[in-house]
């Protein structure tokens, strides 16, 4: 049997943020995990393994298992109150369609 | 609940939730992978759903506060999980942070720059959080606390006076 730690295959690489440098260790042997690490610290900060946008459907699974379906025992519409106001409720259901960026754009501008 | 209104909810509850992580990614540099960010969508979404029908809360409107701190408070706890803390440097102290400031943004946002909390408003709010994950149970705050916390502080946003709004 082959000794799992020798296959070992790491990719390193730089990463600058906020003026620090990170190195980047993607162990592919943990499936993808990598590891962030800065200059001498020796602890290892697990990223995830890819960066992904939360798309329609996959919430929509999340949404109809969960508050979808508590919603929909609510009482008569003159029973609810309000929760945050319409004009921010417009906002981030606006921003359901919006791109990353756009969403950042706007997140910036103090705007959601 | 209509068709109608639980497909708007649908929308607010998407549109806060990739608020939520194109900030910590844009801001802080946390990148969730798919299947994480679905995770912690889902424990936040059921959680705020065990509080509505725990508390029998009926809102016309999404509490994007509470959903929100669910959210925060996930994310931070995955954090936690997902990496070594309590070294010099500790990612899990990071993710409370951006958790919170996601929702003071939102109490700006929602009090129209009435309530705008301060860096060290938002510290010690990250580490109420930040020990509550950590097993400092005695002096933490949950996500219920933390909704609790901004909840009440958009309820209590003064009221323009008379002389504010005579110069709108």
């Amino acid at each position: 049997m082959p000794n799992q730690e020798s296959e070992r295959r790491f990719l390193r690489f730089s990463w600058a943020r906020s003026n620090e440098r990170f190195k980047i260790v993607i162990d592919y042997f943990a499936g993808l995990r990598a590891f962030c690490l800065r200059p001498g610290d020796p602890s290892p900060w697990v990223l995830p393994r890819s960066p992904a946008q939360m798309n329609q459907a996959a919430f929509s699974t999340i949404w109809n298992s969960t508050l979808g379906q508590t919603l929909e025992i609510q009482a008569s519409e003159s029973a609810l109150t309000n929760g945050l106001s319409n004009e921010t409720s417009q906002r981030y259901e606006d921003a359901a369609a919006l791109s990353d960026d756009e969403i950042w754009d706007k997140l910036q501008a103090g705007l959601l | 609940v209509s068709d109608w209104r639980n497909q708007q909810f649908e929308k607010q509850a998407l549109g806060y939730t990739r608020a939520f992580f194109v900030y910590l990614h844009r801001a802080y540099g946390f990148i969730f992978s798919d299947a994480d960010q679905q995770a912690i969508a889902l424990n936040a979404c059921r959680d705020t759903a065990n509080h509505i029908n725990k508390h029998r809360i009926f809102q016309r409107t999404l509490d994007g506060l509470k959903l929100t701190s669910f959210l925060a408070y996930h994310a931070a706890c995955h954090v936690v999980k997902t990496s070594s803390h309590g070294g010099g440097h500790d990612p899990a102290l990071e993710a409370c942070r951006a958790g919170v400031e996601r929702l003071s943004g939102l109490l700006k946002l929602e009090t129209s720059n009435q309530i705008v909390l301060s860096s060290s408003d938002c510290g010690y709010l990250m580490s109420m959080l930040y020990a509550e994950l950590t097993d400092n149970c005695e002096a933490g705050i949950g996500a219920n606390g933390l909704s609790t916390v901004f909840t009440f502080l958009y309820r209590i946003r003064p009221v323009p006076t008379a002389t504010v709004l005579a110069g709108i």
